[in-house]
């Protein structure tokens, strides 16, 4: 058992939200309790006695247990952490989990301290807080093991930026791969998350077409993944492609495949603008999407809310 | 629920509680045409009433680029989704626009917060159709719109050549906002302490924080978001429209009833507040020579924002000349053609009526015009101008003349020909 | 929204759709700046310094679309007419029965 510290902004928040969904007599008891506390003159002394409100509370209202279950899941790596922290994410992008360094010299021997991002609002549904934290505690217990050999950064491209930032997102969708591919053998998957795997791949790796479904395949099914590989895998492909879209130039993962079905008025305009174009060169989806904006036939539609 | 008079609707409609009248009412125009987004009164407003720890995300003032840009984010689109929601397809417009001040616009046969609230929420849950907002809605008081960000990856300054401002290549607009002191405030109707109240002497809209227990009941209801949660004090708070101002018992004031911080740091001059009179079923009692009444129910120049969420909000706009009709009607109600019609060919007494706009920080109680000869006349953008050489005059609370405005002697303009004409 | 990853669920994400507008609304914002920046009796070079700075985004977004001439010539002709007039506010008297102040300030040249 790892001792969970619940940062006191995101229990309070979770609470506020958990209530209207409580039972009646629940959530007036909740009220009554919660409303004394205002009466309380001395500001130190009424803050001391919402953190105590919010402890015990976040404990009757199961929440405290919701998390602590899931964490545990994963005892095989909590010996190795110096403690495990939970803190108030704004933003569904920054919901996650990542180590860190302990401050204190003293607890650098004890391993890194594990941080957990949450929104409050993810933790009222037990079953997305599940799916969630499952995920990421793989991340985790990947860049725990030796085995895998996590490493921060991933080799820089000679591509710029743009290019640097497909790695990357190659590699994350990789990795996403593999540790869904894991929970799903252990039970924990479901068909339409596997699916979404399976379509964010294709994205990704566009470039290897069909041959993209068996490389998937393999990844999803790999029980032993390792940096190096997934570094080498993502890294792949991009050398392969390189490729730009003929239009506005940006270095793109693939083209879109919806040019074989542009309607001709779009078409006279690409060609318009770029005299050189031809079809068959295909172009980049955001330069399909605006074009068919400007001179599709729905863009005289209107927008507005 | 009980029915009440809302003649912004011209219509009844039901609300939580009875109607009861101010006898005056604070009001407010805005000039959408002249807000350039220079923030300052954001900023006028945040440096007086919320610059304390646990107030970091509150605007009770703030400027938002629309169509992108909302604080909350996406707070208009998300409360108009939810009364599609509820009403699909009925949110409309229909009648006659009265000469009268009862139903200037027609009629609105749609639902209101309170109606759409009552046919679909449960009873306990609340009395307004509303919704709470994210933090990360709360973030920031105009994310990514027209905030010159430094470069990306570069922390703590500016882009030197503003180049890296986002493009809109398209219409838009600053909607400047602060809470509109709602006739039929959604706020206090939805508050299960009775926390809220207005105010009798002004309609001046407060939350007692002795009472408010953070049930954030008020944060949900409010159509335009403008009632807000603070985490270390575990109340909520909201615009108290600067009202020791508005009172004459600030300072600064000297006794004499004066606009609100917003308001007087407008460099735009685009603000004009004052307190209209009201009468005993809830109109704008006639009142001709009083500027707010001038432009909205003789002028017809201003507009409530939103006026189908039927909170009778105070606030009220001169909407942007530029900009796409039907998204002007969705937000400021059928009488944005006719507005703005008036506005591009103002009479001679509207463009006499614009002049006392930010002459004085005192609230102006009535004005007079002294007519004087034409001075000018010719075309401007297609269109004929006349100018009168007239004199308007502004009249505080007790009568008093607060300030006159004449326009002089022509003066000789230099043409731009010349290479040192600039 | 220009500087990061899309957010699908975000319903303001633009792709692909368009709003209508084009020049002649972007002529109409500039013309409406300009005109009632006249008014409020700001000079020529101040107009034009308005749009020319970029944190400014909407006039210097025209300024930036229609160009440097347009924008002075839809300037000059809001100055031309407004420009011409210089509008006085004088003060009331503080005390009542009190003769009226002078001119305290000028806000058109």
């Amino acid at each position: 058992m790892i001792a969970l510290a619940i940062a006191p902004d995101l229990m309070e928040e979770a609470l506020l939200l958990a209530e209207p969904g409580a039972e009646r007599d629940r959530a007036a008891a909740f009220r009554r309790e919660r409303n004394a506390i205002y009466d309380l003159r001395d500001p130190e002394a009424r803050d001391a006695q919402f953190h105590a409100f919010n402890l015990r509370w976040f404990a009757r209202f199961g929440l405290q247990t919701r998390v602590e279950e899931i964490v545990n899941e994963r005892a095989g790596f909590t010996t190795r952490l110096c403690g495990a922290r939970i803190v108030r994410a704004i933003t569904r992008a920054e919901e996650g989990a990542d180590l860190v360094d302990p401050a204190s010299r003293a607890q650098k021997t004890a391993g890194p301290l594990l941080v957990l991002r949450l929104r409050p609002q993810s933790l009222l549904d037990r079953g997305a807080l599940q799916a969630l934290l499952r995920h990421e505690l793989m991340h985790v217990a990947d860049m725990l093991d030796p085995a895998f050999g996590y490493e921060r950064a991933l080799p820089a491209s000679d591509g710029g930026p743009s290019a640097d930032n497909l790695l990357r997102d190659r590699y994350r969708v990789v990795w996403d791969a593999t540790i869904d591919g894991r929970l799903d053998r252990a039970g924990y998957g479901s068909p339409a998350v596997r699916d979404a795997r399976a379509r964010e791949f294709g994205a990704a790796f566009a470039m290897l077409g069909e041959a993209g479904r068996t490389s998937f395949d393999a990844w999803w099914n790999e029980d032993r993944p390792t940096h190096a590989a997934m570094a080498a895998f993502a890294a792949g492909p991009v050398h392969a492609a390189a490729s730009r879209c003929p239009v506005c130039r940006f270095p793109v993962a693939s083209l879109d495949d919806r040019v074989r079905a542009i309607e001709p008025p779009v078409a006279a305009a690409i060609r318009e603008e770029n005299p050189s174009w031809r079809s068959e060169q295909g172009l980049c989806s955001q330069c399909l999407d605006l074009y068919e904006a400007r001179y599709g036939t729905a863009s005289d539609r209107v927008c507005h809310y | 629920m009980a029915t009440v008079k809302n003649w912004q609707l011209g219509r009844d409609m039901e609300y939580p509680y009875d109607a009861r009248y101010p006898s005056r009412q604070f009001a407010f125009v805005f000039n959408i045409n002249r807000c350039i987004a220079c923030q300052s009164c954001t900023m006028a407003c945040k440096s007086t009433w919320t610059f304390n720890k646990g107030q970091e995300h509150m605007w009770w003032a703030n400027v938002e680029t629309k169509p992108y840009g909302g604080y909350p984010k996406w707070w208009d689109a998300k409360i108009l989704e939810r009364l599609e929601d509820a009403n699909p397809g009925g949110q409309v417009w229909g009648g006659t626009p009265a000469d009268g001040r009862f139903g200037p616009y027609g009629k609105f046969d749609g639902q209101t917060i309170f109606e759409a609230g009552a046919k679909t929420l449960t009873p306990d849950s609340a009395r307004v159709l509303g919704y709470l907002p994210t933090d990360e809605e709360w973030n920031a008081p105009n994310i990514y719109e027209d905030n010159p960000v430094g470069k990306k990856g570069v922390r703590n300054k500016l882009d030197e050549t503003g180049e890296q401002l986002p493009v809109h290549n398209t219409w838009f607009f600053y909607l400047a906002r602060i809470c509109n002191h709602c006739s039929y405030p959604a706020c206090l109707a939805a508050c299960p302490r009775k926390a809220i109240y207005k105010r009798p002497e002004d309609g001046i809209v407060l939350l007692d924080q002795s009472e408010c227990r953070g049930y954030r009941k008020c944060v949900e209801a409010c159509p335009y978001k403008k009632s807000m949660y603070r985490g270390n004090t575990r109340t909520s708070e909201k615009c108290i429209a600067c009202y020791p101002r508005v009172e004459g018992t600030d300072p600064e004031s000297e006794g004499i009833p004066m606009e609100t911080r917003c308001m007087s740091a407008c460099i735009g001059q685009i603000r004009m507040q004052g307190l209209v009179n009201v009468a005993e079923d809830g109109t704008w009692a006639e009142d001709r020579h009083h500027p707010l009444y001038y432009l909205v129910h003789v002028a017809k120049v201003a507009l409530p924002l939103y006026p189908q969420f039927g909170t009778q909000p105070n606030g009220y706009y001169i909407p942007p000349r530029w900009v796409s009709r039907p998204y002007l009607r969705q937000m400021f109600g059928p009488g944005v053609d006719k507005a703005i019609e008036n506005y591009v060919n103002p009479s001679r007494e509207l463009l006499a009526v614009l002049q006392l706009f930010r002459r004085s920080n005192r609230i102006i109680f009535k004005y007079d015009i002294k007519e004087g000869p034409k001075i000018y006349e010719g075309m401007l953008h297609g269109r004929k101008v006349e100018l009168y050489n007239d004199t308007v005059i502004a009249f505080g609370k007790d009568g008093r003349e607060l300030f006159r405005t004449t326009v002089e002697e022509p003066v000789h303009v230099r043409s731009n020909a010349h290479a040192n004409s600039i | 929204m220009p500087y990061d990853e899309p957010e699908f669920d975000d319903p303001h994400e633009l792709l692909g759709v368009e709003l209508p507008g084009d020049e002649t609304v972007t002529y109409d914002m500039a013309a409406a700046f300009a005109e009632e920046f006249a008014q409020l009796g700001y000079t020529r070079p101040q107009i034009l310094a308005l749009f020319r700075k970029a944190e400014y985004a909407g006039a210097h977004q025209a300024w930036t679309l229609l160009g440097e001439d347009t924008i002075a010539r839809l300037v000059d002709e809001s100055v031309n007419v407004w420009g011409r007039f210089t509008c006085v506010v004088t003060d009331g008297a503080d005390e009542a029965g009190a003769e009226h102040a002078q001119p305290l300030r000028f806000f058109r040249r």
